[in-house]
């Protein structure tokens, strides 16, 4: 049985977890950590937990024996900290991304986690998506050839995040694209809006990256819509058949008396359980695949080619 | 956006020559078929080849009109209104001068030219002449109406980024990779001519042109119209992905293009002729804008209707279009600039703008830079 740690996650994520782990054999989440006590009482409600605390160094000075990984969700500041701290203790991490605010942050949580030598897995909700899966999967077997042009889009609510997260969030974008394309771009374009001037990050971040054999990607990252919902989307023209995931975010018709309405058929709870499944087995399995990590460092180098291209209001070169 | 039709309208006002029928002949046919418009003759330059001569003829026979192998003559002859214009792309921007010269209205199929310096003469004879021209657009498309409209009304705010998916699925010729080693460069009118009998041959003429050249005025004039915007600065990625022909002779058939625009605006647009195999209808077309107060997605193809058969042909669109007016609406519209002396949906001066953008990102797509708009 493999025992979680919930660390610093919202109660719907908690809410989640609770669904992915009814899906799935020898795994159950046995603590949580959250420093808001009302977030962390909601959380442990709903997953049933015995064991509880405001930080994480608290639960592990407690209760270590409780538990064998730990989900590490919250700031993106805080989460190499607790990543090194949950390594430190020999316990496996899932690390939510982005799982750094920076490369040299993410290169001592991979040197931590080695030196412990517990399993370190970054969880991307885009790779695990099940429509993005399913795209790479036809791509990997085969059916659509060669990668010609990947196009994303990820907007999200004004009040999603902290600071940076645009570009927290056009990292994942970057990590995505790299993974989709085997390899690394050799060109990069920036371009931004940005109009909410109480806000030192750009409102909007456009990535159009140039990579060997004629492929290319457009990236769009925006957080300016109103409301609540995310919308994510992508497609992958290649050069023998494409993919599209839907691109009006698999909404339905709600027909009510006063309005229409779209609602999402969400793949939430499936991307989380595939995430979980992957983490049980390389902790079973005592394995870390080696392009993960990987994938995370050259999403950095991105991120700033992507800043130089900003400055310089020019497409970089990036290194073969 | 147009209004309703003229109910007034019972008989046509303007006497209409299609100038040259070289391509699909969907420009000419709606001409034709609004009820305003009276399309009375054919007519092209006895120079042109042979093959050239038979479509016309064809055309002409099938409306029962004359064919008259001489513009200037049959514009003057017939006591032309409105010149329908839909030949080679390069000869395009010289018949429609021709036609301006004469005082003659002009609807000219896309794309404009091939060369921005073609478009600056239109221009010129256009405006001295004081005749209305219309590019050929879809921006009367019911979702780019509706597109539109919402923007307009402020559902979401100010825009401030757009992005148009463009691809249309047919095949080109022979899949790339497919010719052999010693066998010659495949010759790219020769293709287009052969593409004539499914109608994808929106490429024809002598010079080659890429899917940016072919198409990219619709998805540009998409974005001009929802933004109000002009593009200032371009970078492309360009590739020869999929057909023998466009690598063959140099031109893209995949592209992708970041545009940065008046008034702070960013876009971009990715376009291809990507296969029959990548989609099962005629394409995939998306409009995505970013406002200041929310933001809009549109599939463009809606309203459509999905038909299936047993027996269905492979190559048959399984998802039809319906409800879909543009092209009366782009007449009913033209008729109304003549009327009231009113500017177009896509005048001169837009069209060249929008040929200006496509070859700066040709040309970005072969230096690897950011190019200005000329």
């Amino acid at each position: 049985m493999l025992r979680l740690a919930l660390v610093d996650a919202y109660s719907d994520t908690s809410v989640d977890t609770v669904q992915a782990l009814r899906r799935l054999r020898g795994v159950t989440c046995t603590a949580v950590v959250h420093a808001d006590a009302d977030i962390r009482q909601q959380s442990a409600d709903e997953l049933q937990t015995v064991y509880q605390s405001a930080s994480l160094a608290d639960l592990l000075s407690k209760h270590a024996d409780e538990f064998d990984a730990v989900i590490i969700h919250g700031s993106v500041a805080s989460r190499a900290k607790q990543a090194r701290q949950a390594a430190s203790t020999g316990k496996n991490v899932l690390l939510a991304g982005p799982p750094a605010i920076n490369r040299d942050e993410l290169q001592s949580v991979s040197e931590a986690c080695r030196a412990a030598d517990v399993r370190l897995m970054i969880a991307s909700a885009l790779r695990c998506r099940p429509s993005i899966a399913a795209l790479k999967a036809a791509l990997d077997s085969g059916k659509l050839g060669l990668p010609g042009l990947l196009r994303c889009h990820a907007w999200y609510p004004q009040t999603a995040g902290e600071d940076d997260f645009s570009w927290m969030s056009a990292m994942r974008l970057l990590e995505l694209a790299v993974w989709i394309f085997g390899k690394s771009p050799t060109e990069l374009f920036a371009t931004t809006n940005q109009f909410s001037h109480d806000a030192a990050w750009p409102d909007y971040i456009q990535l159009h990256l140039g990579f060997p054999d004629h492929g290319m990607a457009l990236l769009s990252s925006a957080t300016t819509l109103p409301g609540t919902a995310a919308y994510e989307t992508v497609s992958l023209i290649g050069s023998t058949g494409a993919a599209y995931a839907d691109d009006h975010a698999q909404q339905q018709l709600l027909l009510r008396s006063q309005s229409t309405a779209a609602v999402q058929s969400g793949e939430r709870i499936p991307t989380l359980v595939a995430q979980l499944r992957e983490f049980q087995h390389r902790v079973t399995e005592r394995r870390d695949p080696p392009g993960e990590i990987k994938l995370s460092f050259a999403a950095f180098d991105l991120l700033a080619a992507a800043r130089q291209s900003l400055a310089e209001k020019q497409p970089i070169r990036l290194g073969k | 956006m147009p209004d309703s039709a003229n109910l007034q309208a019972d008989r046509p006002a303007y006497r209409a020559a299609a100038v040259s029928v070289v391509k699909h002949d969907y420009l000419a046919k709606a001409v034709a078929a609004h009820p305003q418009f009276e399309l009375v003759v054919v007519a092209d330059d006895p120079t042109v080849p042979d093959w050239i001569h038979a479509r016309n003829q064809l055309f002409a026979d099938q409306n029962r009109i004359p064919y008259i192998r001489d513009v200037e003559r049959a514009l003057r002859d017939y006591d032309i209104d409105v010149a329908a214009v839909s030949s080679e792309a390069e000869r395009h921007c010289d018949l429609s001068i021709r036609a301006a010269n004469l005082g003659v209205h002009i609807v000219q199929d896309k794309p404009m030219s091939t060369r921005v310096s073609e478009c600056d003469r239109l221009i010129e004879a256009v405006e001295r002449n004081d005749v209305k021209f219309l590019l050929w657009n879809r921006n009367l498309l019911p979702a780019v109406i509706h597109a539109t409209e919402l923007i307009r009304s402020g559902e979401i705010g100010e825009p401030y980024a757009v992005h148009i998916d463009f691809y249309f699925s047919k095949d080109a010729g022979p899949p790339k990779g497919s010719r052999r080693p010693g066998e010659p460069p495949l010759n790219w009118l020769e293709l287009q001519k052969i593409a004539h009998a499914d109608g994808s041959d929106g490429g024809v003429g002598v010079e080659p042109m890429g899917e940016l050249r072919v198409e990219g005025i619709y998805p540009l004039a998409y974005i001009t119209q929802l933004t109000g915007q002009a593009f200032e600065r371009v970078f492309a990625r360009t590739a020869a992905m999929f057909h023998q022909g466009h690598a063959d002779n140099d031109v893209d058939d995949l592209a992708t293009v970041s545009l940065e625009m008046t008034g702070g605006v960013v876009g971009t647009l990715a376009i291809g002729r990507i296969g029959a195999a990548s989609h099962p209808d005629i394409g995939e077309i998306k409009i995505s804008v970013l406002g200041r107060d929310g933001a809009l997605v549109v599939a463009e193809a809606r309203p459509e209707v999905g038909v299936y058969y047993r027996g269905q042909p492979e190559k048959e669109f399984r998802h039809r279009r319906v409800a879909n007016e543009n092209d009366f609406l782009l007449m009913d519209h033209f008729a109304r600039a003549i009327e009231t002396n009113g500017d177009t949906l896509l005048n001169a001066r837009t069209g060249r703008m929008i040929t200006a953008t496509v070859e700066a990102a040709i040309r970005s797509g072969k230096s690897g830079s950011v190019e200005v708009v000329e």
